[in-house]
């Protein structure tokens, strides 16, 4: 049985139809007339031999509408990506609301609260600590550093050690060229991962993500179309206007995916942020991304993609009140839009950084926003109206009664972070704040938490193909790194 | 059945919060001519011990904590009234407190649990209920002779009945033969020392320890 996540019964629209086909009708004439420029040869013939203006020299695509109405019906509205234990295999699209978490490539330390990049045995560590957290439903890989590595072959070091440590579907991205190693990797492990496709705005696609276009969908893994204009500086100010230009560039990648594999499953990937005017800064905790994401959605919804977003984020440093109320507005602002995945969870800084406390955290939160889609149950057993005429006035109370013990969880959410004892045993347990506790949590948690290994074959198999990267990006016999 | 998967039954309908199968297995083991105090011992009392631990470790909660103690409750009046008949006398449990909710307060759940936990650790409880009048208090310390009696308050506009119990039982001149002990959202430390109580909390857990802790001290002196 595949992952069942949460479900979004009633998806809470933020746009009205009309404008949503506004939206969508702007991105097909941006397509069009200003097309796409796509830094990739092979791409390039594609694209022309389908029907697209294509003007070699400038690289400069431009999408006839037939042809990007033609991606749009090809691509299924829902599909499945294989886990390598089937019962964590994804349901993409329809109703389902996953979460997934970002073990990002610098991470504060636990102990020392000391920020660095990341090493191969701290993305391992993290990584069991999102294998170990129920609302992580799938795990996305940061871009890549390692500082352990040579920056040539980390992001092939980032999915290894990702496979190794999680049985949980991942993300593969296309950095460097790293798509090829990746969709090797998941033949030896017989599961698929999501082709992470980053769009560079305005209106690019840069040539190792053409080359994860070709790998990912030539292998048949989905694609994740992801493009996120900064509003202001690399899309217009307007939150139309960006979702215009996310909306065009995510359809000019759907083309060229549906060309390689025509029915190819793709996934609409809202990523738009604004720039602090003030700063120059990417201002990824603001409100108005959390507004984005919901449209993401809805837009998704309309095209039949199933959607993603790279929210919640946050600016804040540490994981504290800000990290807390801009990164969970923006997860219950997705979750109620219906948004298929919302991905990055446990970071901080615009997902620069991960901390352990702070998923913990957001695992707390998702586990509420999942009950926020549940909903209320209305049926006679629920309504309990013969208990409340059973129980009538004080003193009858519904402490000792079957009923409630038959149905309080289903209907409650117990938190594991949250404080809830009273003052004194509050002060008697330490008098520990929601920091601390999560710190506990995520401790011991990456301390105990086993993930079930790789057989000796396979590991030995991504040993091997680590080496031939090394060998082919190095010139080097490998590293005898393995972890 | 026999002694011993009748015990096992008992043990395990209290555990389990059944409170029908508990009674109906208490009259069975009298029936069967079981002595009645090793249904206690054997049954009743780890089997509510196993409830507390429970709850006390996260297992379970105070929805099934509450009907365990229901069904210990039946059970045990069944036990105990095959003990009196034989003319036997009752084991003394861990002790005996007294519960209520002062006059003028109608707030019960809280005074509940408490009396809920503390049964569930081995202590007798005699709930007089919410609004009750301090003549009620006094006549149930004479009459039960508690180790404790523990008054709950959530109102400020009742916690002054709190001190009028306490100097009440002085009139009766039965302070110094109970411990008192307060709670409720409108009791403090100070104002529990102010009218002389012997201890106080503000939850049910703390109350519990609250109340080992007089026994104690009460063996002690």
């Amino acid at each position: 049985m595949p992952l069942a996540g949460h479900t979004c019964k009633k998806p809470c629209d933020g746009l009205t139809q009309e404008e949503v086909e506004r939206i969508c009708r702007g991105a097909l004439e941006v397509l069009a007339e200003a097309g796409m420029v796509v830094a990739h040869p092979k791409a390039l013939a594609l694209l022309q031999e389908a029907g697209c203006g294509v003007d070699q020299a400038a690289q400069r695509v431009r999408f006839p509408r037939d042809l990007v109405q033609w991606a749009i019906a090809q691509s299924p509205e829902t599909f499945q990506q294989q886990a390598r234990n089937p019962d964590l295999t994804l349901n993409w699209g329809g109703a389902t609301v996953y979460f997934g978490a970002f073990p990002g490539f610098t991470s504060l330390d636990l102990a020392t609260g000391e920020r660095r990049v990341s090493t191969v045995e701290d993305l391992a560590r993290l990584s069991r600590l999102c294998d170990a957290m129920p609302e992580v439903h799938t795990i996305c890989q940061p871009t890549p550093h390692l500082s352990d590595k040579p920056p040539e072959v980390v992001m092939e070091w980032v999915l290894a050690t990702t496979f190794r440590n999680t049985e949980k579907t991942t993300m593969g991205a296309a950095f460097g060229g790293c798509s090829k190693w990746v969709v090797e990797m998941c033949t030896v492990l017989g599961q698929q991962v999501h082709g992470s496709i980053c769009m560079a705005s305005p209106l690019t696609v840069p040539v190792d993500q053409a080359q994860g276009v070709l790998d990912y969908a030539g292998a048949g893994h989905p694609l994740h179309l992801l493009s996120g204009p900064m509003r202001g500086a690399s899309g217009p100010a307007t939150m139309a206007g960006t979702l215009v230009l996310q909306t065009a560039e995510i359809l000019g990648g759907h083309v060229l995916g549906q060309l390689v594999r025509p029915g190819n499953g793709a996934i609409y990937v809202g990523y738009a942020t604004p720039m602090d005017m003030r700063l120059g800064t990417m201002a990824s905790g603001s409100i108005d991304v959390g507004i984005m994401g919901a449209a993401s959605g809805q837009i998704a919804r309309y095209l039949g993609m199933p959607s993603a977003v790279f929210f919640p984020m946050t600016d804040a440093k540490l994981p504290d009140a800000q990290a807390s109320y801009e990164r969970h507005l923006q997860a219950l602002l997705c979750a109620q839009a219906g948004v298929n995945h919302i991905m990055a969870l446990g970071g901080l800084e615009n997902e620069g950084a991960f901390s352990p406390e702070q998923m913990v955290i957001d695992n707390e939160v998702c586990g509420m926003i999942g009950k926020v889609l549940e909903g209320i149950r209305v049926d006679d057993e629920r309504l309990a109206v013969d208990l409340i005429k059973e129980v009538g006035p004080i003193p009858g109370n519904y402490l000792g009664k079957e009923h409630t013990r038959r149905h309080w969880k289903e209907d409650y959410f117990l938190p594991k972070v949250s404080v809830r004892e009273g003052y004194d045993a509050w002060l008697a347990g330490g008098s520990k704040g929601v920091l601390e506790r999560a710190a506990e949590i995520a401790s011991r948690l990456m301390a105990t938490h086993q993930v079930a290994p790789l057989s000796p074959e396979v590991d030995r198999e991504l040993d091997r193909i680590l080496a031939a990267v090394e060998a082919e990006k190095l010139g080097t016999g490998g590293s005898s790194h393995v972890n | 059945m026999s002694t011993d998967a009748l015990l096992l039954s008992l043990r395990a309908a209290i555990v389990q919060g059944d409170p029908e199968a508990a009674e109906r297995l208490a009259t069975d083991i009298v029936a069967a001519g079981i002595d009645p105090l090793r249904a206690i011992d054997e049954a009743l009392r780890p089997g509510i011990t196993e409830v507390g631990e429970g709850f006390a470790s996260g297992d379970c909660f105070l929805p099934d904590l509450v009907i365990s103690a229901q069904a210990m409750k039946g059970a045990t009046a069944i036990l105990e009234k095959e003990i009196a008949r034989a003319g036997g006398t009752q084991k003394r449990r861990l002790g005996r407190v007294v519960l209520g909710t002062v006059e003028g307060d109608l707030h019960d759940i809280g005074k509940t649990i408490v009396g809920t936990l503390l049964s569930a650790h081995g202590f007798e409880v005699v709930d007089l209920g919410v609004n009750v009048p301090r003549d009620v208090f006094v006549a149930a310390v004479r009459d039960y002779r508690p180790d404790i009696l523990g008054m709950s308050s959530l109102l400020t506009l009742t916690a002054k009945e709190l001190r009028k119990v306490t100097e009440a039982l002085s009139e009766a001149g039965l302070r110094d033969s109970v411990k008192v002990m307060i709670g409720g959202g409108a009791v403090t430390k100070e104002f529990a020392a102010s009218i002389g109580a012997d201890g106080f909390a503000h939850d049910a857990e703390l109350g519990v320890r609250v109340a080992k802790r007089l026994l104690a001290s009460e063996g002690s002196s």
